[in-house]
């Protein structure tokens, strides 16, 4: 232990720089993790914070019983219908009422909120504009899916207490030039036209989705469809763990006798994505502690050499190999982790410094700096990997140093 | 008081490189506690060599080598590092000290390794060495520091602090 802190002492400056390398290697393997992670949730966080954990619908699909099957099913016959039409399929949730009660009294589920979606056209002089209506629980939006957060001018609460007003998506308000305050039209599927009052401006992030988007609350979406209370499109589920959703969304489809989906279904790509980006990072972080580990390496090579007359006397006077072993694995050790220690000192600087640039941008309305993430995770790991790397960079060196055959070096001296 | 402490049988060693040399020819002999043996012979017949063998070091020979009645040949690296360490003091031509350590560690060290006595005990022991040669003086330098012939009485001071 003496013995090694001594040589570090006598090689100081190389030293230094052996651990400067592996501090670089992990500063930048915090940075780039913290960074590459704090995107990753934010804009997964884009899709995922609103999208519901289960959705119960109703899918527009043909019956799969058709009545002919019945006729023909005991006489050993096939038949053959082409182009069947979906008739008397309805888009609402039947007996959602009870569905509802049934959500309400499940204990896996945190919230629910009610939602009635509809094409409309939104009217600009002459000139008709395709979007959406939704209907939407407001205080349960809020509550779960962060409504608020996307609502960039007015209240969102404005919905259900003004009557007759809609949120309109931001590029959808700019297009039809409407201001918080303004009277605008719209035409429901059916044909019917109707007068609504702008509350507030969307803005998800996703300038497509905007384009298309209204909010206004279910009762008012019920009203202009010219539906009862009954009647509801979706049901959004958010539930207290989401690994379960795929299971919870499958007993679901059969209990309530209609469709669910779950997240991890209907958002895949969003998590394969994650996926390949940690990956790089990982793999970039790696490699720089690796490029640091040769650092290492090299230094205690030379050093090594340099030293070899002193290897010769500790053998000598009765430092076994293991010993001398130990000795450069601990130097090697001691780099690594004094440079760990620093780097993750500096790589937590280089994250905090990160989070504070600021990051305006038209798309994204709640993020004001670069989104960084500070798990301990990445500093457990950032860690680990510093010791392996080091240990293996002085455990090569260390075997050299131990296999010395101290006559080879003292004879002729 | 006729213990032998140290015992050669037969001892033969031969140098490959470049031609195959017969270096030492069965050397035997045995020295009892207490002697004082000089070895000496014209530059090249082989003294270092025989020390080499003596001093455990260089275990490629034949023939039976027993220190304090042990014999040496099968005894592995690390246990003949313990034999070193406890039995063998060296001084060599050169006087190998270790440049980073001051001139006290130096002397400290090999007992330091045996870990018979504590380390205050070690130091008082090699301080007391080191002014006996009249280098007490010296003790807290940098070994690279004192000049050549102070260096050689350090390298001495540094086994004899094993004997009690």
């Amino acid at each position: 232990m003496n013995i090694a802190w001594s040589l570090l002492q006598a090689r100081r400056k190389q030293s230094v720089i052996a651990a400067v390398g592996v501090t670089f290697g992990i500063t930048m393997f915090i940075a780039l993790l913290s960074f590459m992670t704090g995107l990753n949730k934010m804009l997964d966080g884009l899709i995922l914070n609103r999208t519901p954990h289960v959705r119960i619908y109703k899918e527009i699909t043909t019956n799969p019983n058709q009545p002919i099957e019945n006729w023909f099913i005991s006489q050993n016959s096939y038949h053959f219908i082409e182009s069947i039409k979906a008739s008397n399929s309805r888009s609402e949730i039947l007996k959602s009422q009870e569905i509802l009660n049934s959500l309400a009294h499940d204990g896996r589920v945190l919230g629910y909120s009610r939602k009635v979606s509809s094409p409309a056209f939104f009217n600009l002089g002459t000139i008709d504009i395709a979007g959406f209506l939704n209907g939407i629980d407001v205080e349960k939006e809020v509550k779960f899916y962060k409504f608020s957060d996307y609502v960039t001018t007015g209240n969102p609460i404005d919905i259900k207490n003004v009557p007759n007003s809609i949120i309109l998506g931001k590029p959808l308000a700019e297009k039809l030039l409407a201001d918080l305050g303004d009277i605008i039209q719209l035409t429901t599927s059916q044909g019917d036209r109707f007068q609504l009052k702008v509350v507030g401006c969307y803005q998800s992030g996703i300038a497509d989705f905007d384009k298309t988007q209204s909010f206004a609350s279910v009762a008012t979406a019920q009203k202009l469809l010219g539906r009862g209370p009954d009647y509801i499109t979706d049901i959004q589920v958010k539930l207290k763990s989401i690994e379960m959703a795929p299971i919870i969304a499958l007993e679901f489809q059969k209990k309530f006798q209609t469709n669910a989906i779950d997240i991890q279904k209907a958002n895949a790509q969003f998590e394969t994505g994650t996926k390949v980006r940690n990956i790089i990072s990982y793999a970039v972080g790696v490699t720089l502690l690796i490029v640091a580990g040769f650092g290492i390496y090299n230094i205690l090579n030379m050093m090594i050499y340099e030293k070899m007359d002193t290897i010769a006397i500790l053998k000598a006077t009765g430092f076994s190999g293991t010993d001398v072993k130990s000795i450069f694995i601990v130097i090697s050790l001691s780099i690594g982790v004094a440079g760990c220690f620093a780097g993750l000192f500096i790589g937590f600087l280089f994250t905090v410094f990160i989070s504070t640039i600021p990051f305006n941008t038209e798309a994204l309305p709640t993020i004001k700096t670069y989104p960084v993430s500070f798990n301990p995770f990445f500093y457990f790991i950032a860690f680990c990997f510093s010791l392996i790397t080091t240990f293996f960079a002085g455990w090569f060196p260390a075997k050299k140093a131990s296999n010395i055959d101290p006559v080879e070096i003292i004879r002729g001296k | 008081m006729t213990e032998t402490v140290l015992k050669c049988e037969e001892i033969t060693k031969y140098f490959y490189d470049p031609i195959e040399v017969k270096v030492l020819d069965k050397v035997s002999f045995e020295i009892t506690r207490g002697e004082f043996i000089s070895l000496v012979g014209k530059s090249g017949c082989g003294k270092s060599t025989l020390l080499y063998i003596l001093s455990t070091m260089d275990r490629d020979y034949q023939g039976n080598l027993y220190i304090d009645k042990q014999l040496m040949g099968p005894k592995t690296g690390a246990e003949l590092a313990q034999v070193r360490n406890e039995k063998i003091g060296f001084v060599f031509q050169f006087h190998y000290l270790l440049n980073e350590f001051t001139v006290l560690k130096n002397v400290m060290l090999p007992a330091l390794k045996l870990k018979k006595y504590s380390e205050e005990e070690i130091e008082a022991r090699a301080m007391k060495k080191l002014e006996v040669l009249g280098i007490g003086d010296l003790a807290l330098r940098n070994a690279g520091q004192i000049s050549g012939g102070q260096k050689q009485r350090v390298a001495i001071a540094r086994p004899s602090s094993m004997i009690h």
